[in-house]
């Protein structure tokens, strides 16, 4: 059958618009069931029964509602009353339910046990004192007995019903309500809990209980027995003694044969119970035991009583059916009976008696009467025990004993063993109830860690059903991968943090920017380098204070080891020099969430980190070494700088001079004039281009950086620098151009340098060496997509060691003459930043120093010097 | 009148040497290579009162002129060294009046007291 159920997790009333005629069924049943479940009740002990309905009425409030669930109690509850005689406890059953649907208990699983268990804890006990001990009159041990055995029952009843409803579902019986959420099936859990603990405890305990009573019982009528045969004996000894009087007594009379009286004593008397005067019935008047007193009779139907004969403690009788009786003397209270006027006499909880029946052999027998109410029918049980005795006339002699006080006991001993499993059961209620609660705050963490991991990960949703075994399996992948996302979160956030940290405390200049150069970090190192504050530099470009073209940084596809040169002016217009070397973040708000960046990262995706290396102090420092070369050439061409500067001044000082002083003595012809006066002219500038290439020389100029530019150029330029020195020490230059205008890239003045250092060591190579022929060729070709600049010399070239030492800083083969030894290596470090590369070795003639650059593409470089 | 020979590469400041000789009333003679000019003291060694050399020539530097010449002319001839750099190594020259340092650009002021 498959039905849909009423409840939701939390309960919430569902229309049963659908499948109405197999619910209507499906009530019919579960009332029949809840008839059925009382009928076949366990008598537990002492008339107390444990009934099963009420799990079908659970079941109908579960899964069909409060009306099918109240109709099933009614039904159920009205057994009860033909089953023990009262309706006390039907109204407690109807109550119960009526109680949980008051209080909306059924609209929740969960809710449903805890709001049974405040039910008969608060409200069944103290009603049902009222019922049974006020109304009914019952002793306190029963009650509390019959109370405690109802909370059991109603606990019982109430889990089992949420077992079945949940196994139902499992077996997929039923349909689960498809907004139970599978966390609920932690009411299961916490349910199978409470059963698996109390129940094995609370049977064991009952069983016991059981157990001892039965052994309290057998106890009981083994001691009957026991007395019983130690009154046969005697009865037996008083027996025979009385009948050896009689026999001594009646020894004169006949027997009259006449009268049936084979089991009758030979005399027999009679008594008026009026004037309890004695007369004869049979026998012998004479034979009158004279020692008959005490005698207090009463017989309803003769109005007389046979007396056969008496002792102190014993009188017997004889009834017309010819049964012997013998009474125990001081408590004699003749009753009729239907039969005979036998029985009926009672001490105390226990009577015995002597019949003359043949008895073949002695017996015992608990017998419980089927009082109307059951719950006191144990205070009325008695223990029946009967012995046969060998005496003149087969007789037996029975004893019945109330078992009462043995119940009472038991039902102490009871009340105390199930206030144990009544406490027990309860407090597994209330930790299965934490437990549940903890169980269920975790079921809700991990259905939100499943969440997110649906976020970022993908996640079979088919996985996630209602089936109990997956959702475990389930749940132990989700908390492994649950634990290990959390720890991966927290190692990420730490990192986050520590990387946050870092970049904004290292001393290391740190900055980041969009795809368009636009500044989205900015740290506090740069802050103090540049007077920048990062409010003021955040989502502005970078290129508004610094050098360098952003554009074409980021125009090609994105590389992660991008590194580049570049200078920022400072707010004090210093210039800081940086080296960057840039790392890509490309899902940046993934890992930054709580920090500028991310703030400041609305619109492009990739942010550019640049870890900047200050390279101030080291360009500086370049560039002071750069100086000490081009002074230091500087100084060697001072002499010829000077020189050639004093020829022209001298030229126009004498000019002039003459001019006028033939102007002092005599008409000077105008020719004379005019030719004079452009000889100054003529030498005025000449000076002044002198001036012009020596200011170009000398200054600092600021540096122009890397550009393209010609190098045969500049070659020529250098040629036009050293001519003058070159000239005074008899060195032919000259300058071989083969590159068709191919361009080079770097920094000019830089360039110019090295060729200068390189021309001005042949110079004193070729001056030294007292070489005849004194020559210096700067020869420009491109090989091969390279520009190659060979410069060689008619000096004395290198030996071994110059050759291997060119290049190193302070070395010198010219200390003599203030060489510094700083030309070749500067121009070397100045030849490796334009990505070019130097050499030295011998030609024919002298020295050579060659080097090549690459030639600069000039498609997509217009640049040029 | 007082015969002047004059030694420098710069061919201007010859000729305006020489018309500065000439407005003087001296004679001059001009080389512009001091070897050339070695050998016409060499012909001619008591021919010149006063001898100007440029200092810094590609054949010859002018202290080498200088202790050539002295070789060839008699003591009284004067020498003067010229120059727009000065020299430091040019001591030994001065100290022992072999010649005068004078430096460049020369005015005619000088020139005229050389020759008063």
């Amino acid at each position: 059958m498959h039905l849909t159920t009423n409840l939701k997790s939390d309960g919430q009333t569902k229309n049963f618009s659908d499948d109405n005629l197999p619910r209507f069924f499906f009530g019919l049943l579960l009332c029949a069931l809840t008839i059925l479940g009382n009928y076949l009740n366990i008598d537990v002990f002492f008339g107390i029964n444990i009934v099963f309905g009420s799990i079908f009425a659970w079941l109908a409030l579960i899964i069909l509602g409060p009306a099918w669930a109240m109709a099933a109690i009614i039904s159920g509850s009205l057994y009860t009353i033909n089953l023990w005689g009262h309706g006390y406890a039907a109204t407690i059953f109807v109550l119960e339910i009526a109680f949980v649907i008051a209080l909306g208990g059924y609209k929740s699983i969960s809710k449903l046990i805890g709001m049974v268990s405040i039910y008969w804890i608060f409200v069944a006990a103290p009603s049902s004192l009222f019922l049974y001990k006020h109304m009914m009159g019952i002793p306190w041990e029963t009650y509390f007995g019959l109370i405690q055995k109802q909370i059991l029952n109603g606990l019982f009843n109430v889990c089992l019903a949420v077992i079945i409803y949940y196994l139902a579902i499992i077996l997929r019986l039923i349909n689960n309500s498809p907004k139970i959420k599978k966390a609920k099936f932690s009411n299961f859990l916490s349910v199978l809990f409470v059963f698996a603990l109390a129940v094995p405890y609370g049977f064991n305990e009952i069983i016991k209980i059981s157990r001892s009573f039965d052994l309290s019982k057998k106890s009981v009528i083994e001691e009957e027995l026991k007395e019983i045969e130690n009154l046969s004996a005697y009865v037996l000894y008083v027996l025979q003694s009385e009948t050896s009087h009689w026999e001594m007594m009646l020894s004169n009379l006949e027997l009259d044969t006449q009268i049936n009286f084979t089991n009758r004593p030979y005399s027999v008397y009679s008594i008026d119970t009026v004037t309890l005067s004695f007369s004869i019935v049979f026998g012998e008047e004479k034979v009158l035991p004279d020692n008959i007193k005490y005698i207090y009779s009463r017989n309803n139907i003769f109005n007389k009583t046979e007396i056969l004969g008496c002792d102190d403690d014993f009188f017997y009788t004889v009834s017309e059916s010819g049964k012997i009786y013998v009474w125990e003397q001081g408590t004699l209270d003749f009753q009729s009976s239907k039969e005979d006027y036998d029985i009926v006499c009672s001490t105390d909880w226990s009577e015995f008696k002597i019949q003359s029946s043949i008895v073949p052999q002695a017996i015992s027998k608990v017998t419980v009467p089927e009082a109307s109410s059951k719950i006191e029918s144990w205070l009325k049980a008695e223990i029946y025990t009967e012995a046969q005795i060998l005496a003149l006339f087969p007789t037996s002699v029975s004893h019945t004993h109330g078992l009462r006080p043995i119940a009472m006991l038991a039902q102490k001993n009871l009340n105390s063993e199930l206030n144990h499993i009544v406490m027990f059961t309860l407090f597994l209620i209330v930790l299965s109830y934490i437990v549940t609660y903890f169980v269920s705050e975790r079921f809700k963490r991990y259905t939100s860690i499943i969440e997110e991991l649906l976020k970022h990960r993908t996640i079979n949703v088919e996985l996630l059903n209602t089936n109990l075994y997956e959702d475990q399996e389930i749940l132990k992948s989700v908390v492994s991968l649950a634990e290990r996302f959390s720890e991966e979160k927290e190692a990420r956030t730490f990192a986050v943090n520590s990387f946050n940290q870092l970049i904004q405390d290292t001393s290391t200049p740190v900055f980041a920017t969009d795809n368009k150069g636009r500044v989205k970090f900015w740290n506090k190192t740069l802050e103090n380098m540049t007077g920048y504050t990062s409010e003021e530099m955040l989502d502005n470009p970078l290129d508004k204070i610094a050098k360098v073209d952003f554009t074409n940084i980021f125009s090609e596809e994105y590389s992660d080891e991008l590194s580049f040169d570049f200078s920022i002016t400072s707010k004090s217009g210093e210039y800081i020099y940086l080296k960057a070397n840039q790392t890509i973040l490309r899902d940046f708000s993934d890992l930054m969430t709580t920090n500028d960046l991310a703030t400041h990262n609305h619109d492009h995706n990739a942010v550019h980190f640049f870890v900047a290396q200050d390279e101030t102090e080291a360009i500086t420092a370049r560039a002071h070494m750069i100086n000490m070369s081009r002074l230091a050439a500087l100084g060697e061409m001072a002499s010829a700088f000077a020189h050639e500067l004093n020829q022209p001044l001298n030229v126009i000082t004498m000019a002039a001079g003459n001019t006028l002083e033939r102007m002092k003595s005599s008409n000077v012809p105008s020719d004379y004039t005019k030719e004079k006066l452009k000889r100054i002219e003529t030498n005025a500038l000449r000076a002044g281009k002198i001036i012009k290439n020596i200011r170009e020389f000398t200054s600092e100029r600021r540096d122009e950086g890397v550009v393209a530019f010609n190098p045969a150029s500049l070659c020529q330029n250098v040629i036009g620098i050293l001519q003058e020195q070159l000239r005074l020490d008899q060195v032919e230059i000259e300058l071989c151009d083969a590159t068709e205008g191919e361009l080079i890239e770097g920094r000019p003045m830089l360039f110019e340098q090295v060729i200068v250092n390189i021309v001005n060591n042949s110079r004193q190579s070729i001056v030294a060496s007292k070489a005849i022929k004194r020559s210096c060729k700067i020869d420009l070709q491109c090989i091969e997509g390279l520009l190659v600049i060979e410069i060689s010399d008619s000096g004395s070239g290198f030996n071994d060691e110059s050759i291997s030492r060119a290049f190193d800083p302070f070395y010198t083969t010219n200390a003599d003459r203030s060489g510094t030894g700083i030309g070749l290596y500067m121009s070397k470090s100045i030849i490796s930043s334009m990505n070019g590369k130097i050499w030295a070795f011998n030609g024919p003639n002298g020295a050579i120093v060659a080097m090549q650059f690459p030639v600069v593409d000039r498609t997509s470089n217009s640049a040029s010097t | 009148m007082k015969h002047v020979l004059i030694i420098d590469d710069e061919d201007n400041i010859g000729e305006e040497f020489l018309d500065f000789l000439e407005i003087m009333g001296h004679r001059g003679h001009y080389f512009s290579n001091p070897i050339e000019g070695l050998l016409s003291l060499k012909e001619n060694t008591d021919y010149f009162d006063t001898i100007f050399v440029d200092l810094m020539m590609p054949e010859m530097s002018g202290r080498t002129f200088i202790k050539a010449a002295r070789k060839l002319t008699n003591k009284s001839t004067e020498y003067f060294l010229m120059s727009g750099v000065p020299e430091l190594d040019l001591d030994d020259l001065v100290n022992s009046n072999e010649a005068k340092f004078i430096h460049k650009p020369l005015s005619l002021s000088f020139l005229k007291g050389v020759f008063s």
